[in-house]
């Protein structure tokens, strides 16, 4: 646990100091709402459409995440000294952990800007938050596994990645009904979607890491 | 120690090297010597455990294993010392930071990014990482490329500490430069 901690520590203070994620995400996720909102005309703005906007807004922002986290510590010899005193699967789920921390924290950040713009409710705010974070949760892991797969293919990486990311799809339908409705056996259904994709990108991903030498 | 039999491996039908077998003691420091594409690095990851080998067992009971690459692990947006903290942290103890950096004279830079490092410094921040772990063999790929005179000593001596102590060194280099008991020839 405790190499756990410090290689989380670790990948925070790396992904923030050089690629600045959490700075970007919140510049993408307002940016991206700020765009929504002039796009949509002003008589169908309902606090659906506004919640839709914010939710798919924490989508497609975190999806600007790069996708040469892992290139470049294998580029800079990073991943292959620290394989020798960590295992895999902690590098996975540190980086992983890090990523999902990052997105979790420019998420709260935008949105109190949100719900000051958009005027929510407390129940709403509530339950976009949570919605929020479970697909925050999702899309931590296949960015990672997008990352991974990006450093482990020498050739036709970019289509590979093209073919991870379309997997948040479901999760875009799926929290657009449950914002519709604000039912709450949608968030059943994106917590089931999130037990199931965890563990098998962690289990890809470290099964990747630990054969990436191995060419 | 360190014991390897039949150890052989190629890339995409390229034999690298074949059949090699050899018992590594400890206080051993073995070269690794080869032209250019003969395989020092690819055999260099296989004893760090980085790799898996095409055919061959490599029998050890050493877990803790230190290893410094070609790449030589350096991110430019961190300072000296936050790199030292975190492989103290990983691999050793915070407690020997202090006498690391004052053994390789780096207390001038310690605070610097190391984007702002010269290539020989930079080697010399990846050396300190070797003090400060407690890994008991120390396997090193062309470590000396970029050291000068007055730092190729600095390193021969930590060699020698390091295996006078009963830890194991490996590496690789195109020099004469560093100490060795006995070679290991491939390609």
């Amino acid at each position: 646990m405790k190499i756990l901690y410090k290689l989380l520590k670790f990948e925070l203070l790396v992904y923030n100091r050089s690629y600045h994620l959490i700075r970007n995400n919140i510049y993408a996720l307002l940016l991206s709402s700020v765009v929504f909102s002039i796009a949509m005309p002003g008589d169908v703005m309902t606090n659906y459409i506004k919640m839709l906007m914010c939710f798919w807004g924490v989508v497609f922002s975190s999806l600007t995440i790069p996708h040469y986290l892992i290139k470049s510590d294998l580029q800079d010899g990073f991943l292959e000294t620290l394989l020798c005193s960590a295992s895999p699967i902690k590098i996975v789920v540190s980086k992983y952990l890090a990523l999902t921390l990052s997105l979790i924290i420019s998420m709260l950040i935008s949105i109190g800007f949100m719900v000051l713009f958009f005027s929510f409710s407390n129940k709403e705010t509530l339950y976009l938050l949570l919605l929020m974070t479970l697909a925050i949760l999702q899309i931590a892991a296949f960015i990672l596994l997008g990352n991974i797969v990006h450093s482990y293919f020498r050739s036709n990486t970019n289509l590979l990645i093209a073919l991870i990311l379309p997997l948040v799809i479901p999760t875009l339908i799926i929290g657009a009904s449950a914002l519709e409705t604000l039912r709450f056996d949608f968030v059943m259904i994106l917590l089931g979607i999130d037990m199931v994709t965890i563990p098998t990108t962690f289990f890809l991903s470290s099964y990747l890491l630990s054969n990436l030498y191995d060419f | 120690m360190i014991s390897l039999y039949n150890l052989s491996h190629d890339i995409n039908g390229k034999n690298l090297f074949s059949a090699i077998s050899v018992s590594i003691f400890p206080s051993a420091i073995v070269k690794i010597t080869g032209n250019n594409g003969s395989g020092k690095t690819t055999l260099l990851r296989i004893l760090a455990g980085i790799q898996t080998q095409k055919s061959g067992t490599i029998f050890t009971n050493i877990d803790e294993v230190a290893y410094i690459g070609h790449n030589i692990a350096i991110k430019d947006d961190l300072t000296v010392l936050e790199h030292l903290e975190f492989w103290a942290n990983i691999t050793g103890d915070e407690l020997m930071i202090p006498a690391a950096i004052r053994y390789m004279k780096i207390e001038d830079i310690i605070d610097d990014y190391c984007y702002s490092l010269s290539a020989g410094n930079k080697q010399k921040v990846a050396i300190t990482r070797l003090l400060v772990s407690k890994a008991k063999i120390w396997i090193l790929d062309e470590v000396d490329a970029s050291l000068d005179s007055i730092n190729i000593k600095l390193l021969k001596g930590l060699i020698e500490a390091k295996t006078s102590n009963g830890g194991i060194v490996i590496y690789s280099s195109h020099t004469e430069q560093l100490p060795y008991s006995f070679a290991i020839e491939i390609g």
